[in-house]
């Protein structure tokens, strides 16, 4: 680990210089307020502040929707090139977001590999952006409020300069192509980063009270609160679309012309009823009541006992995407009876 | 589904409604040549003449509601005819748009359009096809997608079930990362009880979902107008706006669904 420092003018002229490195995608601002993580060519677009794009950064590594084999007029294609997304910089990751590139990397890297997702995440280069939270962030109930790895490059914004850490070989490689961006950091930019870390810190405002939640969880099976979520609940999906960790997709054989068939792999929730369905017509999460039941069980309860870890991140993004407002936070308010 | 030479034979039927479904068909113009050789269609009334009204039918596809006896007849018919049937739109899938004011008395709905008692019509409550005879497929838009009708078709010829995605408009609508209409318009959109497949079309235009496509299979009405009345909504304007399509056929289907459901568990 390297730590420099970087003049504020000089953003733009290091989003040039990653361009060498990949696709440039950056968070845009889509309508006031509201943004998306897209390819820019125009470094000014890039808005890296923002704390929530409406897709995460998850797009980047599987499409939402993705040809994963076909066959045309006898003739086979290229195996995932659908997918293939070549290699892409992904500017304004915030701390939260690489926890959950962790995640995702657990999920499709560790015992069966995703080919789809291992394409795209080792061509994936990250730069990540010091944020501030808003009254939706919780990253600090669920410890992913920092980040000490996973990244090629960080930038802390502080007064008229950037705290720069790089963190890998890539991040390395861009430093040195760029020698004449960056300066060693001096003890009065650590000095700072440290009290924009106690100010951050500070700056929260909404937190989620973890204390022994999957064994509250495991008490609280049969409460009737999931019922009653369950009659809130639209299933519409949303939550686990804009979800960073949420990695469950669907796969279906389909014949969009004649002599042609495509096998296609789309993300997947597990809020929609045909989710759980099985040969014979059985859906072994039938009711409304069990799925959003699961979502919650399965981000803070199953996970944890697997990988030791919840599978939230706290960005927030469900509680701003949910049309019909149901929060996270409030839910296991409820479920432990203080709201 | 062919077997030997024979090229399967199709017939395209349209009861009671706007025939755009049997439109968007002959908008499959290029792709329609190439179906055309696939297989033989034998009856349809909009597009040829010469039509064999009588043969038996290895896929009929039907359009609009039952709205009259007369419909009801062919309808019938076709069921008698048909090896596999299809239903083509969400009127013939779920009542659509003719359905909209079941509730009124045809007496009422005469006097208020025609003003005087009129002598052609003979119409009885607007129903969905699917309410009268059964049927293997079924196709909801209003009108459908032409890429859905094509994968349907495909399917069928090659001897497989399509398999559509059964997933709401707020599928594609994220997916699309659109600006959501309920969060940030504060209107009645009806995205999340609809039935993808349009690519979400209107919310992609800034206009909120209509439920043209008919309803997921487990739309929860209740929690929809809790939360539009929550958001400030008069009920006046859920009313109307649900009601275009997504109620009452819808309504009371979805209902009638939901109370099957309940029972079973």
């Amino acid at each position: 680990m390297q730590t420099l420092r970087m003049n504020a003018g000089l953003l733009s002229s290091f989003l040039e210089a990653l361009k060498a490195f990949g696709t440039l995608v950056a968070p845009v601002e889509r309508s006031p307020g509201v943004f998306a993580l897209e390819a820019i060519d125009d470094v000014s677009q890039a808005r890296p502040e923002a704390l929530r794009t409406i897709l995460p950064f998850k797009k980047l590594l599987l499409k939402p929707r993705f040809v994963m084999l076909e066959r045309r007029q006898g003739q086979y294609g290229a195996d995932g090139a659908d997918n293939d997304l070549g290699p892409v910089v992904y500017f304004g990751a915030h701390s939260c977001d690489i926890h959950a590139l962790r995640i995702l990397d657990l999920l499709y890297l560790s015992d069966y590999v995703d080919p789809y997702y291992k394409r795209n995440r080792d061509r994936l280069t990250v730069v990540g952006y010091g944020c501030m939270p808003d009254g939706k962030c919780f990253c600090q109930s669920m410890d992913t409020s920092t980040i000490d790895k996973d990244f090629d490059m960080f930038l802390t914004p502080l007064d008229g300069r950037y705290l720069v850490t790089v963190n890998s070989a890539r991040g390395d490689d861009i430093v040195r192509a760029n020698q004449h961006l960056f300066q060693p950091a001096t003890r009065r930019d650590v000095q700072e980063y440290l009290e924009r870390l106690k100010e951050r810190e500070k700056a929260f405002t909404l937190s989620l009270d973890v204390t022994d939640l999957p064994y509250v969880l495991e008490l609280k099976k049969d409460d009737p609160v999931w019922e009653e979520l369950g009659k809130k609940c639209l299933c519409c999906g949303s939550c686990s679309m804009v979800c960073p960790t949420c990695a469950c997709f669907n796969v279906r054989d389909e014949c969009p012309e004649e002599d042609s068939a495509q096998r296609v792999r789309t993300w997947d929730a597990c809020l929609y009823r045909e989710y759980a369905l099985v040969a014979g017509g059985h859906n072994f999460r039938a009711s409304r009541a069990d799925r959003v039941k699961n979502r919650y069980y399965h981000k803070q309860e199953a996970f944890v006992r697997e990988f030791g870890m919840p599978s939230c991140v706290g960005c927030g993004r469900c509680i701003e995407n949910c049309p019909t407002g149901i929060n996270v936070v409030e839910v296991f308010q409820y479920v432990r009876g203080e709201a | 589904m062919p077997n030997g030479n024979d090229k399967p034979k199709v017939g395209i039927f349209g009861l009671t409604g706007c025939a755009g479904d049997q439109l968007q068909i002959l908008n499959c113009e290029d792709e329609l040549v190439r179906l055309a050789g696939r297989m033989d269609i034998v009856d349809w009334v909009m597009a040829r003449s010469g039509n064999d009204h009588t043969c038996r039918l290895d896929v009929a596809f039907v359009e609009g509601v039952v709205a009259t006896e007369r419909d009801l007849e062919t309808l019938k018919e076709i069921r008698a005819r048909a090896k596999t049937l299809v239903a083509l739109g969400t009127c013939a899938v779920w009542g659509g748009l003719p359905a909209m004011h079941n509730e009124m008395s045809r007496e009422v709905l005469q006097r208020e359009v025609y003003n005087t008692h009129v002598q052609f019509l003979d119409t009885v409550e607007a129903l969905p096809p699917t309410h009268f005879v059964p049927f293997e497929l079924s196709l909801p838009g209003c009108p459908i997608e032409r890429h859905e009708f094509l994968r349907v078709v495909n399917s069928v010829l090659s001897g497989t079930e399509p398999d559509l995605p059964r997933v709401p408009v707020c599928w594609e609508c994220k997916v699309k990362e659109n600006t959501c209409r309920v969060i940030h318009a504060q209107e009645v959109c009806c995205g999340a009880m609809t039935r993808g497949g349009c690519g979400a079309r209107c919310p992609s235009h800034g206009v909120a979902c209509s439920g043209c496509r008919g309803p997921v299979e487990e739309p929860n009405y209740d929690a929809n107008i809790t939360m539009f009345a929550g958001r400030g909504i008069s009920w006046l304007e859920i009313a109307r706006r649900m009601s275009n399509f997504s109620a009452p056929v819808w309504m009371t289907q979805g209902l009638e669904q939901e109370v099957r459901r309940e029972s079973k568990r």
